[in-house]
């Protein structure tokens, strides 16, 4: 059999069928090999669906449907684990002329997929106190160790109000998300720490220097290199209120007193 | 080539899904096992794998894989089978399936289980993939019988012998689907009860059954979908108690992967199936007894 010949026509409905196949009675050969063509675009549109539930709710399924169908054709899976479909369809949106006129869309898609990837990302468990005693102790210490985070830890930043977006649509009932949304002004930009507690991906808002700060944690940078990221962008950043979330939040798997040290689990 | 882990029970069970996870773990349903697909679990942590891991210490499990693309024209995908292997020892499923079908192409995965040809040269690719598979996970793998609505010139086989010859060639067994058996037969124009009695049925060590639909983009013709997002239809339970019939008690699952119900729902099938199985039972004694 031809597999190329078959596996092209499954993402052309405009090409023929392909030639090997029999047809003794029913219904025809076009109608037969439709139920493969609809069974992949359909399957892959429902794995976005799935991944990209506030997308779909914001430009409805009619449109989302047609704007999935276009990644699908030009950013085909090429793995069969599905939960890894949809990176770059974020970046396919910002670019979509369709789009242009929900200049969020993408960033609304970037943080359902950060989710995504936060929500399956591998376990680990958070530092031990004892282990973090010393170095709380020594300011000196302190401010020249590196930290690492949770592997489901990450920053996201958006030009607009992504998060109370997402966020409203996280509400029960279409009046209470319309009315949520009502009072989002777009232009807003918004930053949040997500991370994985309980079982389910949190987000934290955080400001403009906060989210500087555990972006550079999260780049091996030490505490006091943190501290002058978050500070060029606001001079009155306060280091204890993020670090005790980060604390609280049981972000941190491992610390290390030097840049380059091995890490403390 | 050995068997995984425990036997299943001779008994109903469901397939695993992340909406049931929580009442499964509450209610701990008395089910004879669950089964999930293994590319759902191929992720590093999260809570897939800690329901999983729950689940797992109450009930017996089985592995049903849909990405090998064991019917493919191209080698398979080495990092796919390291994943299945590592899911494979952290759960120690009772059995690994897969479908006599392809998925991939050309580096494309298509997510649907695309036909093949029933030739001698699929034939020897398809048990080629199937020893490699065996050899990789260092098990007895079961290979399913697809659900089809294409037929291809160069097929030289029934399905029924195309199985069974890759069976006889490479040791594996079979999972027979209820609901693809009476799919694929109506599809082609065959009678499900007549194919059913041609096929030799000894190797088959799980069963499956699921609902189908007819074709919803054109009804007209006669054109049945394997969709998983309905019940199982009466003529697909009678199928099953022929089988039932010729094979004694099989560890059978309800497949439910679309339109999901609510956990009883699925448990009264479950139940169906089971009560059915008992009933098999009653009459292979009565029959014994008798001869």
């Amino acid at each position: 059999m031809m597999y190329q010949e078959f596996a092209t026509a499954l993402l052309d409905p405009g090409s023929s069928v392909p030639k090997n196949l029999l047809w003794r009675s029913g219904p025809d050969l076009h109608k037969r090999f439709a139920v493969h063509r609809n069974n992949v675009i359909a399957s892959l549109i429902e794995a976005l669906e799935d991944t990209f539930p506030v997308v779909l709710s914001l430009v409805g399924e009619p449109f989302f449907r047609n704007l999935a169908r276009e990644f699908i054709l030009q950013h085909p899976p090429h793995s069969p684990v599905m939960v890894e479909f949809g990176e770059g369809f974020d970046s396919f949106i910002q670019n979509a002329p369709s789009c242009s006129q929900v200049p969020y869309l993408s960033d609304v898609a970037r943080l359902e997929w950060q989710r995504v990837v936060s929500l399956h990302a591998a376990d680990q468990p958070p530092i031990a106190q004892t282990h973090i005693n010393d170095l709380l102790n020594d300011p000196n210490k302190l401010m020249q160790s590196t930290w690492k985070l949770h592997p489901s830890t990450g920053v996201f930043r958006s030009c607009f109000s992504a998060i109370s977006i997402w966020s409203a649509h996280q509400l029960e009932g279409t009046t209470q998300i319309e009315k949520a949304l009502a009072s989002v002004d777009i232009t807003i930009p918004e930053c949040a720490l997500f991370l994985r507690q309980d079982l389910e991906v949190i987000l934290v808002n955080l400001n403009m220097a906060e989210s500087a700060f555990v972006q550079a944690l999260l780049d091996g940078n030490s505490l006091e290199v943190a501290v002058e990221a978050a500070q060029s962008q606001n001079d009155k950043f306060e280091l204890a209120l993020i670090f005790s979330l980060l604390l609280k939040c049981k972000a941190f798997v491992g610390c290390s007193p030097h840049l380059t040290g091995v890490f403390t689990q | 080539m050995p068997d995984l882990a425990l036997p299943l029970p001779k008994r109903a069970g469901i397939g695993l899904k992340p909406n049931y996870f929580k009442e499964i773990i509450a209610t701990q349903p008395d089910i004879g096992f669950f089964e999930i697909h293994a590319e759902n679990y191929m992720v590093a942590g999260g809570p897939f794998h800690h329901y999983l891991g729950l689940i797992r210490e109450r009930y017996p499990l089985t592995l049903h894989g849909v990405g090998l693309s064991i019917g493919g024209a191209e080698d398979l995908d080495v990092k796919h089978l390291d994943r299945l292997l590592s899911l494979i020892d952290r759960y120690q499923p009772s059995f690994f399936s897969e479908h006599l079908a392809w998925s991939r192409h050309a580096g494309i995965y298509f997510n649907d289980l695309l036909p093949v040809s029933y030739s001698d040269e699929t034939l020897h690719r398809v048990c080629k993939h199937i020893d490699c598979v065996q050899e990789h996970l260092k098990l007895k793998i079961l290979i399913e019988n697809p659900a089809t609505y294409l037929e291809f010139q160069d097929s030289c086989y029934e399905e029924g012998d195309f199985l069974n010859e890759i069976v006889k060639r490479t040791g594996c067994g079979l999972l027979l689907d209820i609901n693809n058996l009476y799919v694929s037969s109506v599809n082609q124009g065959r009678d499900p009860f007549k194919v059913i009695e041609t096929m030799t049925l000894r190797s088959v060590c799980q069963m499956h059954l699921a609902g189908h639909v007819i074709d919803p983009i054109d009804s007209s013709e006669c054109l049945l979908i394997d969709n998983h997002g309905t019940p199982v239809i009466d003529p697909v339970w009678q199928l099953y108690e022929l089988a039932l019939e010729k094979l004694g008690q099989i560890p059978t699952l309800l497949e439910r992967d679309h339109d999901l119900p609510s956990f009883s729902d699925l448990m009264q099938e479950a139940q169906k199936a089971e009560h059915l199985m008992g009933a098999g039972q009653i009459s292979t004694l009565t029959m014994s007894a008798s001869s």
